[in-house]
């Protein structure tokens, strides 16, 4: 089996280190970007199977690039997982939704719950 | 000479603005002015001769000051009562003095009255409005206090409002590098030695993200959505939710239901919920031994709102604390955060409800929510 493509933005570098590992650990090919500006370019050159993307960062916000993401062909198609302390799926949803965006989780989140959301989204990809 | 001095008296006795009479020893009177005549109804020819008592009321008529020793003379500005011929009682205001005669011989006594009744009624309309003037200055003054304090309140909390909302979101990044830091740890080391204290780290990390839960729902709260809410269904999914989130507990809820099944409630599901919420956790929490029983009640009171009462058998509150309970951050248990009757509280009065307290140390609380049922 190809190991699955992740690539995972965080602006929060500690949180990145351990996600990535975490997945890694997983069995996961990860790319991790900690500066949000690039992620939109590099998402077109690895072109990963999920895209776990924080909401809030303090440069280029997640909005921003899921928005990006849903407009160019190439990109189009991967689906994203939002990784959010600020937003509340609930009061928030139209706004996710109008990103594309899938899938929603609350940090802290359990590192299983991650895996259980990566192979879901996979799955109905 | 003589002659024209006592004209001259009798002129003045006729013209001065006052009843004025004399009596002789007997209090027979002997003589009678104009201005009498007009307080009394009584003409000189009806009195004259007649005893005093004729037109005295009380307490003139029991006990009449001019004649006693005990008294001290001239007698001035006493109120008493007299009685008209036509039968109305009048307030008079009068001055009284002994005469005598060159020999110092009592002969008689003279008696000067005022009619004051129209006076004492407008001093009595006076102390009446005084009064209610005073008790509307009060009520004023208390209401405006109050609504000093509560503008105070809803200050302090939109100050820690939006300060606490970026406090607690940012929190919850270091949280989530935290927890996975330490599932790679677990994942890694695979020593079991290091299992409890990963635990512990788990169970911290999840413990501050509830406290960052109950501060942002508090400073979130948000003028209610209002809609029809059943409040059945969100009853038994509060309680649902209480017995997954105490399940060590051995709690009986028993619910004696007064109103209807499908009555509605106009208010926001979401907040009701977070306050059936809060009120049951602390009812569970408050049993000490983790069993007993939690009695839930509703009924609609005489002004037709929905009223609802849970009822704990718990440890109860002790007086002092009492009216602290919905204060932001009190609390008296070891993880306590404080802010679960806080929000109760914002969430009822933004219904325009109230919530009432009641406890016993050891005996137990109840907590009573009333609603209106419309806005
Ligand atoms: N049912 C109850 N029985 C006993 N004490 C209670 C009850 N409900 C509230 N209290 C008291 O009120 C305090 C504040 O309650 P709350 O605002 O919910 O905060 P917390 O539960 O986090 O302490 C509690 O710490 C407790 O002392
Ligand atoms: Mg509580």
């Amino acid at each position: 089996m190809v190991s699955r493509k992740i690539m995972v933005v965080d602006d929060d570098k500690e949180f990145l280190e351990e996600l990535k590992e975490m997945l890694i650990f997983s069995g996961y090919e990860v790319t991790g970007i900690n500066d949000s500006t690039i992620a939109l370019k590099v998402a077109r050159v690895v072109k990963p199977d999920v895209i776990l993307l924080d909401l809030r960062m303090r440069s280029t916000s997640g909005f921003e690039i899921a928005n990006g993401l849903k407009s160019l062909i190439e990109t189009s198609n991967i689906p994203v997982i939002a990784m959010t302390g600020y937003y509340t799926l609930k009061e928030h949803s139209w706004l996710i939704n109008f990103c594309g965006i899938k899938r929603c989780l609350k940090k802290p989140f359990n590192p299983l719950d991650i895996i259980a959301e990566i192979e879901k989204v996979m799955e109905t990809a | 000479m003589m002659e024209n001095e006592s004209r001259h008296l009798e002129q003045i006795f006729q013209l001065i603005p006052s009843g004025l009479f004399t009596v002789d020893t007997a209090q027979r009177i002997t003589s009678w002015n104009r201005r009498a005549e007009e307080v009394t109804g009584y003409t000189v020819e009806e009195v004259i001769g007649k005893k005093c008592t004729i037109f005295t009321e009380y307490p003139c008529r029991e006990y009449c000051g001019v004649f006693s020793k005990k008294i001290k003379k001239p007698i001035t500005n006493k109120e008493c009562t007299i009685k008209r011929n036509d039968g109305h009682l009048r307030i008079v205001l009068k001055n009284a003095d002994l005469i005598k005669d060159e020999n110092r011989t009592i002969i008689g006594a003279i008696e000067s009255f005022e009619d004051i009744t129209e006076r004492k009624k407008a001093e009595a309309v006076l102390k009446r409005d005084k009064a209610t003037l005073e008790m509307l200055v009060n009520k004023k003054t208390k209401e405006l206090l109050a609504a000093v304090e509560k503008f105070n309140k809803v200050k302090r909390l939109s100050d820690i409002g939006a300060l606490t909302a970026i406090i607690a979101h940012e929190l919850r990044n270091p949280l989530a590098a935290i927890r996975t830091a330490a599932y790679n740890i677990k994942r890694k080391v695979q020593n079991p030695s290091l299992d409890s204290h990963l635990q512990n780290i788990e169970k911290k990390v999840l413990e501050a993200d509830q406290i960052i839960d109950n501060v942002l729902i508090y400073s979130r709260i948000k003028p209610p959505q209002f809609e029809k809410a059943k409040l059945y269904n969100l009853l038994d999914e509060c309680i649902a939710t209480a017995k997954i989130r105490f399940p060590d507990c051995r709690i009986s809820i028993r619910k004696i239901c007064k109103t209807p099944k499908e009555c509605f409630v106009e208010a926001d599901q979401l907040q009701l919920k977070e306050v059936f919420s809060n009120i049951l956790n602390n009812a569970y929490e408050s049993f000490k031994k983790k069993k007993g029983g939690i009695t839930i009640r509703s009924w609609f009171d005489k002004q037709g709102h929905f009223n609802i009462s849970f009822e704990d058998k718990g440890v109860g509150i002790m007086p002092e604390d009492l009216k602290r309970t919905t204060e932001p951050f009190f609390t008296t248990k070891k993880n306590g955060v404080g802010l679960g009757l806080a929000i109760c509280d914002q969430i009822v009065n933004l219904h325009n409800g109230n919530m009432k307290i009641e406890s016993k140390v050891g005996k137990g609380t109840t907590v009573t929510i009333t609603l209106p049922v419309s806005r």
